[in-house]
Formats: structure tokens, sequence, C-alpha cells
């Protein structure tokens, strides 16, 4: 998915310069990605492009993207989920001779066999996209034609695929050419300027009147006209009586459909898992991964918040799957690792951004040593990846919400994948046993999917309980300890509610003290056994002193009649149990932040990427 | 897109008691407004255009109430024939000629406007085929709703009019809110109910979900008019007393209150809020007017009475002694003195939706539901009613 928006005008009509008109923009299209960007525009010297690698902001910083010249200029922001964003590969894309910038959202599926013919014709092609051959394809019939809106209709109705482009040229100075199919653009109608964006909260900083645009529509906009004609059959659209008032704000706009973004992250779940799942199927990285780990010394695992939960979640599997101890450590405590670690160890640096400091520093100190360093990110080509010797992506997309929950889920999914397959390349589980954990892993989706179905509203109606509480605890054992610490951390940094996750065994020791009549005291059964069997005495600790018992745990659970509120877990496999066992946390800790009044996305004091140590 | 608001729906048989012949369930009041009046302002708020109003022929004052609180104009259509969803839509669909989406909310609705305000937003800039708002379902209360099956991009996959509760997709309640296409018509014309047309619609082509979980509130059963006191009145913050209101010196008035104009407040009376005591209404003294009380427009209460969640609908009277709890009080009922509503319920199909707001310990809430006394009744001095009752119109209770 990618943000484009174009603007053009008389000079004197804009309320802001162009450049910083286009680069706020750009930051309200952020949402639709935000590995590499980049703005042009048309000047007395020709088509002006300043783009690259990096977020809006860094790129800002580094190219000063809202200085761009010009009463006429567009911009895009792009999210590679194949091969790594680069400065070549950042839109806007141009022609041979600098006349003609494209940018583009979608895919043109017959790109292949377009730009064969176009480099045939002696066309130079700078970058691998697809967008490329759209101002290759306009400069040659241009070539010909010498009309430009007549030669971009014919490259458009040339084009297959989906897409919503925005095109300027040196040819005609004061238009923006636009063109849609499939992917989103609407028109947005300022007092002596016009945009053209891929969604409306890019635009509504500057005006509330909106066009939005239909498949296979193509025109122009000036600073004083609009021109939209059906590519289908050459009908000029009649496009004042298409012209809407918006009455909302821009945040309404990109959710989705969702109150916030963390409850959309939250059910976009089953989607990520299964992208993840295609990534890490097919990805070379795994193998070279277990090739390293299993030649390692000592394994370190290493991560900040959430992602240092799923470390741990991995340091238990890997011991149970793999039989290999794994040292997990938090990212900001790296020193007292740092010191021990030796050229034939391993560190394994988890962070959804890439770019968390603290998880950067320990990779840093650890390469230093000569340790090998495998990263797990969310965003291609970051920091942390970047100064790795291998990296394994999940792919779960932006994530908005600060509070993580789809980029818990997917970075378990990578490293349950990574131990089974280390278990198998190091003979500790055989060929059978890899495949029957895998099976599960690939059920992960359907598992997400009946779980939220089947405790989203039993959140809501516990969190009306749950408000008015001061303290919780969260407890479990073995698997279930880092997802009853992740659980807990959800409840904190939401929902303002002081909540402490310990191993079961270990409440007896200490914090059973502050248990008293209606406690809440939330327990993470994982689906086995022998966990079920030993933390039936916990939970007859904790109710002989009158604490209420929430239990997570699996539809088959024989505790369940010790539970004063049940979250139900379809019936699975352990190994799921991060998966499955941290969704009704996740429901849990959003509807008692929005019950107690506040916005789960915007959690005080907190950032989305830590990038201070 | 102009806006379609159906407020000709017949009410339950629960519900149906407090409607006198010629009104709908949309006139009760809730907090001194009916009900229609959060629907339609709610939907005006979020989109400014001509309203067209489906009514049943012969409740002209659905119209003339819902035109008094309007922001905008109003299009009047009495529906003269049909009860369902989609004969009421079809009732309105000349009106509906000049545009290509209209937006639809059923008129017994309170829903705050921020749901409706994600609805259009997201219609607009995801263009879906139709857009309609989803509740999430808690599995003992989704007999009495259409259901939708969502899938994990948040499009609908399946509409149900009524079914066991699948287990694979989240399944969600079927809001009352929708912005839909005009050649949806084609559809109901063609014979197809609502839920039929979007279904079809749904598997084809894209229909998108609305995830809302604030204030929603379906007005079909009594317990959700109890349920709407409770979510409005938990809303209050502070104290309003109208000038015209009067409040003795020796009142006791605490917590949050509305006290509407020509109200009277009689010597020792306490009144414990959230509560809500509507205009010209007059409470004795001692009276004991406690938390989730909605006192409506010219209601009488005498003296030595409490009230406690419950919803008195205009013109009731109370003599005195009276003790109403969970219970709704149908306009123009009296009751006499001596009268106790019993409200801790032992079977649940006596209260159809009742949400049990969870007690102070879990796994231990104690079901509460009182009396829904029909309009025009009468209670005799020196009775008990048993929980859950429902008590027709126009009669004389007996035990």
């Amino acid at each position: 998915m990618c943000g484009i928006i174009g603007l053009v005008g008389s000079s004197d009509k804009f309320p802001l310069k162009p450049g910083i008109m286009v680069y706020r923009g750009l930051l309200r299209l952020e949402y639709r990605g935000y590995d590499s960007a980049g703005v042009g525009s048309v000047t007395s010297k020709g088509v002006q492009i300043l783009k690259g690698k990096g977020s809006i902001r860094e790129l800002e910083k580094k190219l000063c993207l809202s200085c761009i010249d010009g009463a006429i200029v567009i911009g895009h922001t792009r999210w590679a989920t194949h091969g790594a964003p680069s400065d070549t590969n950042a839109h806007p894309h141009t022609d041979c001779n600098n006349k003609i910038a494209v940018v583009h959202n979608g895919i043109i599926q017959n790109y292949q066999e377009l730009r064969d013919i176009l480099i045939g014709k002696g066309h130079i092609f700078r970058s691998e996209t697809d967008t490329e051959v759209v101002p290759h394809l306009i400069e040659e019939i241009y070539r010909r034609l010498g009309d430009f809106y007549e030669s971009f209709k014919r490259a458009i109705s040339m084009l297959k695929g989906s897409y919503a482009i925005v095109v300027i040229t040196s040819y005609e100075p004061d238009k923006l050419f636009f063109a849609k199919k499939d992917s989103p653009l609407i028109i947005g109608l300022g007092d002596g300027f016009n945009l053209v964006a891929s969604d409306i909260p890019a635009i509504l900083e500057y005006t509330r009147y909106v066009i939005t645009l239909r498949d296979n529509w193509i025109g122009y906009v000036s600073s004083n006209k609009i021109l939209i004609e059906d590519l289908a059959d050459s009908r000029v659209v009649e496009w004042k009586k298409l012209v809407r008032t918006v009455e909302w704000s821009i945040e309404d706009a990109v959710k989705g459909g969702y109150p916030h973004f963390m409850m959309k992250e939250i059910h976009e779940q089953p989607r990520a898992l299964k992208e993840t799942l295609y990534g890490v199927q097919r990805d070379p990285a795994i193998v070279k991964a277990v090739e390293l780990l299993a030649r390692a010394d000592n394994v370190y695992i290493t991560g900040a918040g959430t992602s240092y939960h799923a470390c741990y979640y991995y340091s238990i599997l890997s011991s149970i799957l793999a039989k290999r101890l794994v040292y997990s450590f938090i990212a900001s405590e790296y020193s007292v690792y740092a010191s021990t670690a030796d050229k034939p160890d391993v560190l394994i640096v988890v962070s959804q951004s890439g770019e968390t400091m603290d998880a950067l520093k320990a990779l840093r100190a650890f390469k230093e040593k000569g340790v090998s360093i495998i990263a797990v990110s969310n965003v291609v080509d970051s920091a942390i990846p970047r100064e790795s010797d291998l990296a394994v992506y999940t792919r779960a997309g932006p994530e908005i919400g600060v509070a993580a929950t789809k980029t818990f889920t997917t970075q378990t999914l990578v490293l349950s994948w990574l131990s089974i397959a280390l278990g198998q390349g190091t003979g500790a589980l055989t060929k059978s046993e890899a495949e029957y954990y895998r099976g599960w892993l690939k059920k992960s989706a359907e598992i997400v999917a009946k779980t939220i179905s089947w405790n989203e509203a039993l959140a809501m109606e516990l969190a009306d309980w749950m408000r008015k509480k001061r303290s919780v605890y969260y407890l479990s054992r073995g698997i279930g300890v880092p997802i009853a610490m992740e659980g807990a951390l959800k409840l904190k940094e939401i929902a303002y509610i002081h909540a402490e996750a310990y191993p079961a065994g270990e409440s007896k020791h200490g914090p059973i003290a502050l248990v008293e009549e209606d406690f809440p005291v939330i327990f993470i059964v994982p689906e086995h056994r022998e966990l079920e069997k030993a933390l039936l005495g916990n939970i007859q600790e904790m109710k002989a002193r009158g604490a209420s018992i929430i239990g997570v745990a699996a539809e088959s659970t024989s505790l369940s009649n010790y539970f004063d509120y049940w979250f139900k877990i379809p019936s699975s496999h352990w190994i799921l149990t991060s998966i499955s066992h941290i969704l009704p946390q996740q429901l849990l800790a959003y509807y008692t932040s929005v019950k107690r009044g506040f916005n789960p996305d915007r959690p005080r004091n907190l950032a989305k990427t830590v990038t201070v140590e | 897109m102009k806006n379609l608001v159906l407020a000709g729906g017949k009410a339950s048989k629960e519900l149906s008691v407090l409607i006198p012949p010629g009104r709908n369930k949309v006139l009760l009041k809730v907090l001194g407004k009916p009900i229609v009046y959060y629907s339609v302002t709610s939907l005006q708020r979020v989109n400014r255009s001509d309203t067209i109003l489906v009514y049943r022929a012969g409740e002209e004052e659905v119209y003339r109430e819902a035109l008094a609180y309007s922001l905008e104009p109003i299009t009047p259509v009495p529906q003269e024939r049909g009860s369902t969803v989609h004969e009421a839509v079809l009732a309105a669909c000349r009106k509906l000629e000049d545009t290509d989406y209209f937006f639809l909310l059923f008129g017994d609705l309170i829903i705050e406007p921020d749901a409706l305000t994600l609805l259009i937003s997201t219609h607009l800039s995801e263009e879906p085929d139709a857009t309609v708002l989803a509740i999430p379902a808690v599995p003992k209360h989704i007999e009495t709703y259409g259901l939708l099956v969502i899938n994990e991009y948040g499009y609908v996959e399946k509409v149900l009019e009524h079914s066991p509760y699948p287990n694979r997709y989240p399944v969600y309640i079927v809001g009352g809110a929708y912005i839909l296409p005009t050649w949806i018509l084609d559809l109901l014309e063609k014979g197809f109910t609502l839920p039929q047309a979007l279904d079809s619609m749904a598997r084809k082509g894209k229909v998108k979900a609305i995830h809302w979980s604030g204030l929603w509130i379906d007005i079909g059963y009594p317990a959700d008019l109890l349920e709407a006191v409770y979510q409005l009145l938990s809303k209050l913050k502070g104290v309003a007393i109208s000038d015209k209101a009067e409040v003795e010196k020796t009142a006791v008035i605490e917590g949050p209150v509305v006290i509407e104009e020509k109200a009277y407040i009689d010597h020792y009376t306490v009144i414990k809020g959230p509560a809500y005591i509507g205009r010209e209404s007059f409470i004795g003294a001692h009276s004991f007017i406690r938390e989730y009380a909605d006192i409506e427009e010219k209601v009488r209460i005498g003296a030595y009475n409490e009230i406690k969640y419950s919803s008195i609908q205009p013109y009731a009277e109370f003599h005195s002694r009276v003790i109403v709890m969970n219970s709704i009080v149908g306009e123009r009922a009296v009751l006499e003195s001596n009268i106790t509503t019993l409200n801790i319920i032992m079977n649940e199909e006596k209260a159809i939706r009742l949400r049990t707001h969870l007690a102070e310990k879990l796994g231990k809430e104690i079901k509460k539901m009182g009396t829904v006394i029909g309009y025009n009744s009468k209670i005799p001095t020196n009775t008990i009613i048993n929980p859950g009752e429902i008590i027709k119109p126009n009669t004389i209770y007996r035990t």
C-alpha cells in the first residue's frame, strides 16, 4: 500500500507553501506506508525530484522535502513488503528526459512486457519498479502525438492491473494529470488551488470539498479547472454534482471502520499471521539462521517491551523443541551479557520498528565482540536488520497503535517457526514431529479469528468490572509466563491499572500477600496437561483468599469450574499459546482503557518507536 | 447522500404495553426526549442533508415530534402497508430516486453520533458497495438480533437473520445503521428482505463493517429502555437545576442530577443521582429518588416514595409509600399507596436482553428486573408485584 498526493494552484492562493502542504499531506498518509518517500515539482528549470529511502520525517531532515519549489507538486509514501526499499525505487519516477514525473499506488501487471518494448525503443530505466514504465510510456507516445493529455490517456489505456496515478510534466506545467482503477483517489477543491490524493485525510487540512473518483476515470486538474473523463467511453463526467462536504475529522477516516487503530490491529491479526507465515515458509534467511544457531556456542536473544516477551517465549520454546538453552535478556541490560559473549555466539535481536535504540546498542555491543546477529523486524531494511548478518521479517504491516498487538503475535510466529526449524536441523525433532508442530502454526490465523469471535464481547463485559480495579495479577507457568507478562504490560500501558505478571509458583513467595477479597487474578492456562495440573494449586491458593479468578484457557480445560470468568480458547496445541492466549488479554486491556475514558492509541508517556536510551 | 430514518417499527409484545394507540415506541421518553430525537439528531449532526422519515400511517405524532427536534427539513413518508423493514424502505423509494447512496438509520436506536461519523468517513474513504454498523455480540443476547459474519479485512461475509452462534469468524449484531446504494431498492422490490439483500451484496461485492462498541441501544424490549436510562444517566456530570424549577430548602440533591423547568421538589426529599426529573413533575415530601431514576414530564410522585433504576413515563402518578426499582411505569399509570415492586429475578426468560452490569464480586451477579406497568393501568393499594411481571395497559392489577 502506498499514499499519493498532488497539488496545483496559483502561487498567491496557497494557504501554506506548496512543499509544506504536500509534506504535511504525506505525514497524514503515513499509515499507508513509510519506508521510502519522495516529492516532485515542475519549476522553470524542469522537473525537480527529492526522494529516498527512510521515513518521511527522516527524509525531511535529510532532503527537506517541504522545501521543494513550484506551484505544482506531487508526493508519495511507500510501504515495501517485497524487496528492500531504496533511493532509486522511491517515487516519483521520471522519463528519460526528466520532463515527466509519476507517482503511483497499485500494481501494473503487464509492466515487464511494456518495459521490454520500451527498452527496445531505447528508453533507459533506473529502477526495478513497475511504476517506471508509466513515464517512459507517456514519453514514447508523446514523441509521436505532441499532445500530452492524449498521450497520457493512451498510455493509461495500455496498463493492466490496479493504479492510482498522478503525473506532472514540464510540457504542461499547470496541470496535474490523474487516472484511477482499483486503487483509491480523490480530488480536493480549494480556493485557487486543487489537490489529488489517495485519501481524504491528506487534504482535510486544506479543504472539506471532495470528489471521490471512480474506476476508469481519468483527467486533470489545474488551479481553476477540473476535467474528468470516463476512459471506458470518453464521456466527460459532470463533476459538480459529485462534490461532497466532509464533516468529519482526519483520524476518523483512516481507521478502517474501527474506533481505534489498536482495535483495527487486533482484528488484522489473522491476516498478519497468514502473510507472515507465507513469508517465513519461503524465506531462505530461516535456513541460514538455523545454520548459524546450530553451530553457535551460546545463543542470546534480546528486545524491549513486547519484543522482549517474544524473546522470552522463544527461549522457552528453544529449550523444549531444540533442546538448546537460550539466554533472553532485556535490551537495555545488554552490557551484563555482552561482556561474556564471544565470536562463536549468536544474538537474535527482536524489534518491531528495527530502530529501538536499546536493541540497537545491544546489537552493536555484541557485534564488537564478533558475535553473529540475526534480526527479527517488521520494517524492511531498518537500522537493526541493516546492521545484522541476517534478517527475518514479520509481515504484520504498519502498526500505528502504540500498544503492540499484531507485531507480537507475528514475532512469536516467526520465532516458533525458527525454533522448530532449529529442532529439526539439530536432530532434536524428527521430520514428522517438526511437520506436526508446523501444522499447528499453519492453523494460527484460523484459531485467532475464532478466539476473537468467542471473546470480544466477553472482554467488553468484563472491562466494566475491571475498570474499577487498581491492581491485577497475571499468573501462569512455563510457556504461559511470557504471555502473562505481555497481558500485564497491555493493561498497564493503555488502561493505567497496575498489573504484575509472575510465574504462578512464585506468587506464594510474596505477591500473594496483596490478594484480598475480589482481587483480580488472571490465569493464563496453556493447553498442556502438566501445566494445567500445576496451575490448579495456584488457582486454589488465590481463590482461598477471595480473589476473583479469570481464566484464559482452552475449551477442553479441566479448570473451568474454578474460574469466575472464563475466556474460552478454541482447542488447539500449546505451541500456539503466544498467539491464542494473548488475544483475550489484548481485548480486555483495550476495552478497559476505553471504559476508563482513555484513548488506547495514545497512551501517556509512551512512543511507538523508542529511539532513545 | 440523503438520510432515511425508519420510525414505524412495531414494538415487541413486552414493550407494547407502554405504547398507547396512535403512538409508536420511538415516542417513549428517555431523559425528556422521545427516542426518535436521539436517532434523527445523531444522524443529522453527521450528515447534514435531506431527511426522509418513514412512519406508520395514523402515527403522525412521530413526524410532529421528530420535526420539533430536527436540525434539517424532514420529508414525511407515512407507510400505509406492510410491517417489515424492506417494506418501510420501499415506501420511501420515490424520494430516493435522485441519490446514489442513502444513509439508513433505524429510528428506535439511541446511538452516539461518533458511530455514524465512523460509518460515513469509512464509507467515503474505502468506497465499498455498502457500509453497515456492527456491534460486538454477547452470546447470551444474540438470539434477538440479526447477525453479521465479518472477515479479517473488516468486510461482511454473511448476514444471518437468526442463527446459531457460528464459531469461525467474529460475529456481530447488525447495528441498524447503514449506507446503502440506491440500487438495493431493486433487490427489495424483488422481494428480498434487507438482511437478504445485504447478504447478497456481501457475497458478490464489498460490504464494509464498522466496528462500534460505544453507546448503542436498540429499543426493542423493556430492558433496553432501562439500559438507555442507565447509559445516558451515566454520562451526566454535575447538577443542572432549571431557574424555573422549585426546590424546597430542606431537599437534598446530590450527584449528577437534572431538574427541568417547573418541576417541584418538596421538603425533605433526597435526590441521589444520577437522576433526571422532567418538566412540571412533582416530587412529594420525604421521597427518595435514587440512582438511575428517570422521571419524565408531569409525573406526580407523592410523599414517602422510593424510586431507583426506573423509567417513569409522563403523567404517571404515585400516591405514597411506593417502592419502584428496575421498573418501567407507563404513561398515565396510577400506583396507589403501599406498593412494592420486587426486583430479583431467578428466571432470565422474564427479562429479554437484560444486561447484568457486573456486580462487585465476579461470578456472583444478581439479576434484577422489576415490573413493566402498562399505560393507564392502576395498581391498587397494598400490592406487591413479582419481579419480571408485565402488566397490561388499561387494567386494574389484581394479584
